[in-house]
């Protein structure tokens, strides 16, 4: 117990006395989540994109769509429940959408008054104004074509002035306008500082991993502990420690910057955001573990761990939706537990969702875990044992 | 008559080691005893380290079986591991941990107490005259610095038998000498030694036996002094000229039994007095020797008796 620490410790110091490692792992992804927010932060929506949740399915209602989705101003997306609509408003997809009541079209063609439930996004107060004004106006000149074709229809049966007389009175689609029930805002900086966490489960897990492990064989300090009385589990745990601990180092620091920065609006749910860091570091750490002993030499591996790391931090949904990935690579996010994990991890700062909820996921990675970890260890073990260093 | 038993400490027996079956080590046969400070003298590539590394349990053998105080070391118990303290020949220590810091943690890792600890640290910052970079990162130390800082990492857990591969090579002479008197006050206080080098003077100082390695094999073991009556021939002139002289004064010095050594010539059973009455006659040669010195035989003549090479790049 006493050596597992002792070489705990001695990983720690040596992992943060390491200038470059420490730039790299703690530095730059500093510098990428403050510069990526600077960029995609900002940006002020040219279109507005409104969520409709059509209940009507009808001839109307989907002139309406189109009608709605033909304009430069806007851009439709379709939802069909009130959740989903909610949470695209939470995530800045939409900035309103609007309910389309079943009878919509039936109720118009013959003659008789309805209605749209319109929901505003009214965190953001200049949108607010745009989005509101632009829906008004839009259901308005809506109204005018439909009381045109009412024009048309009764003029079979009245004189045209007496019909538009009685028609410019009447409102055929009364529009109510809503705030939406948004959550918390999730603005790209929201958005980032999970992938950040899931920065540090390539960088100060599986590289680390990789580089601890390899620097003790290639500078053979190895050989004097193999020479004392630890023994390779000592060795394997101890060092495992000194990862974990560099990887909860540098989430601190990251949390830390970016609420004092950029004062996101998350759930500051800690514990939770520990746990799920720990499966992710843990998965991070059996990769360096094994890519540490499959390469034939330390150059080999630490260049293996980095290239993997670099390339990695693209696919699992650091800085950007999955969705954004061609299909085909989708595919092989999806398969990767780090994805899985930065999904989580941003699901609860985000939304605030208990553990509970992702049960099955998390087991998942937890056997990914375990079992990377045990074939990583006794691989590590049968080698030490066997190996000259 | 008084039989003096002395034990031993480390055993050999028939110890053979292949590389991509090539020998390395051809069938080491050697006793070590307790509280003598026993030296392996050849050049580089002999199979010191190999040896070393052996004896200590870092590389494993193919055929024979090396015992630490009669326990064999196939087992490598805690047991063993406490009673030796090994010296590698670069020092492996973690360069950004301080000498302390280095010295603590493989105290921790022999799990010895942690109330000995800073006593030993102390003693061992004295004797090894540490106070100057005890607290200095290891990757500042000079040369010097980092080997002493190694043998102090090496001794903490206080082991029974030290061995110290090539401790002194690189170093200046006169550091070299402190390094002598380092591994003598520490065989005086009861611990048994083994070096290796390929220093002569080394293990002619140092060394109570010597064991004279060549190409992984023991070529003999004894005291230098023995070693020395038995191959190093007798006392002799050495003359060194230029080279196009060699020649000339080869046959100038026909009458003395001169030999050609390399690039030197030998006057065997030759001493002081004869000095003057050889440099007239390389004179009358018109031949200025650049020098003439009387030489005792050395380990590095019986090297070359038993090799037919010399030793290397003695300094
Ligand atoms: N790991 C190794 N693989 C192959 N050959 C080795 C290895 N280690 C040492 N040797 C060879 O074994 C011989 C003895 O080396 P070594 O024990 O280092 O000699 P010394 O310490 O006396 O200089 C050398 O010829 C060296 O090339
Ligand atoms: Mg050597």
């Amino acid at each position: 117990m006493n050596k597992i620490v002792s070489i705990a410790i001695k990983d720690f110091k040596l992992l943060i006395r390491n200038r470059s490692a420490l730039f790299w792992n703690i530095m730059f992804p500093l510098l990428i989540m403050l510069l990526f927010v600077a960029i995609f932060g900002r940006q002020t929506p040219i279109t507005i994109n409104v969520g409709i949740i059509d209940q009507d399915n009808d001839l109307l209602s989907e002139t309406f769509i189109e009608a709605l989705n033909s304009s430069n101003l806007t851009r439709v997306l379709m939802f069909n429940n009130k959740i989903d609509a909610e949470e695209a408003i939470s995530s800045q997809e939409i900035e309103a959408y609007i309910i389309i009541p079943g009878g919509f079209t039936s109720n118009l063609t013959s003659g008789r008054n309805t209605y749209v439930d319109i929901y505003v996004d009214m965190s953001n107060p200049d949108t607010t104004q745009i989005t509101e004004g632009l829906l008004r106006e839009f259901v308005s000149r809506f109204n005018e074509i439909i009381r045109e074709k009412w024009i048309e229809y009764s003029e079979q049966y009245f004189p045209p002035h007496v019909i538009s007389y009685i028609y410019s009175f009447a409102k055929p689609i009364n529009a109510s306008i809503h705030e939406a029930e948004a959550g918390p805002r999730v603005g790209y900086k929201e958005y980032i500082i999970s992938g950040m966490i899931g920065y540090g489960f390539l960088f100060s897990a599986l590289a680390s991993a990789t580089n601890v492990i390899v620097k003790e064989k290639e500078e053979k300090t190895i050989k004097r502990i193999k020479l004392s009385k630890a023994n390779p589990w000592d060795i394997l745990i101890g060092k495992t420690i000194a990862i974990l601990f560099n990887l909860y180092l540098y989430i601190g620091i990251m949390l830390g910057i970016a609420y004092l920065l950029l004062k996101p609006e998350i759930y500051w749910n800690i514990p939770q955001i520990l746990f799920l860091s720990l499966l992710g570091g843990l998965g991070g750490i059996a990769i360096g573990l094994i890519l540490s002993i499959l390469s034939e030499s330390p150059e080999a591996a630490s260049g293996a761990s980095i290239s993997i790391a670099v390339f990695l931090q693209f696919f699992i949904g650091l800085y950007f939706p999955i969705e954004f990935l061609p299909e085909y690579l989708q595919i092989v996010s999806n398969i990767l537990p780090f994805t899985i994990i930065v999904n989580v991890l941003r699901d609860t700062m985000l939304y605030n969702i208990p553990l509970f909820s992702f049960l099955n996921m998390i087991l998942i990675v937890l056997l990914f875990d375990v079992a990377l970890y045990l074939l990583g260890s006794m691989i590590y073990l049968m080698k030490i044992q066997r190996e000259e260093v | 008559m008084v039989l003096q038993m002395k034990k031993e400490a480390i055993r050999i027996e028939r110890l053979k080691k292949y590389y991509n079956n090539k020998p390395v080590l051809e069938d080491i046969n050697l006793v070590i005893y307790e509280e003598e400070i026993f030296g392996l003298l050849g050049p580089n590539g002999a199979g010191k380290s190999t040896l070393m590394e052996c004896i200590v349990g870092l590389r494993p053998y193919d055929y024979g079986e090396v015992y630490i105080d009669g326990e064999s070391l196939g087992y490598r118990g805690n047991n063993i591991k406490e009673k030796i303290g090994f010296v590698p020949q670069d020092p492996l220590l973690y360069d950004d941990l301080t000498v302390e810091e280095n010295i603590r943690f493989f105290a921790s890792m022999y799990d010895v107490p942690k109330n000995l600890v800073k006593n030993r640290i102390d003693l061992l910052t004295n004797w090894l005259n540490m106070h100057e970079f005890i607290n200095k990162k290891v990757k500042i130390l000079s040369g010097g610095q980092k080997r002493r800082a190694g043998i102090a990492v090496s001794l903490i857990h206080e082991p029974d038998i030290l061995i110290l591969d090539e401790p002194t090579t690189g170093l200046d002479p006169n550091i070299r000498r402190e390094f002598w008197n380092i591994i003598k006050k520490l065989n005086e206080d009861g611990k048994t030694i083994v070096i290796s080098t390929h220093y002569m003077e080394e293990a002619d100082e140092l060394c109570e036996r010597v064991g004279i390695i060549n190409d992984g094999k023991i070529l003999d073991i004894d005291a230098p002094i023995e070693l020395k009556r038995r191959y190093g021939g007798s006392i002799k002139i050495v003359i060194h000229v230029r080279t196009r002289f060699l020649e000339k004064a080869l046959e100038a010095l026909a009458e003395y039994n001169a030999e050609l050594h390399i690039d030197r010539i030998i006057i065997p059973d030759r001493d002081e007095s004869d000095i003057s009455e050889i440099k007239k006659y390389l004179l009358a040669n018109d031949i200025i020797p650049e020098s003439i010195e009387v030489k005792m035989p050395t380990l590095e003549d019986v090297f070359i008796h038993l090799t037919g090479r010399r030793l290397g790049d003695n300094e």
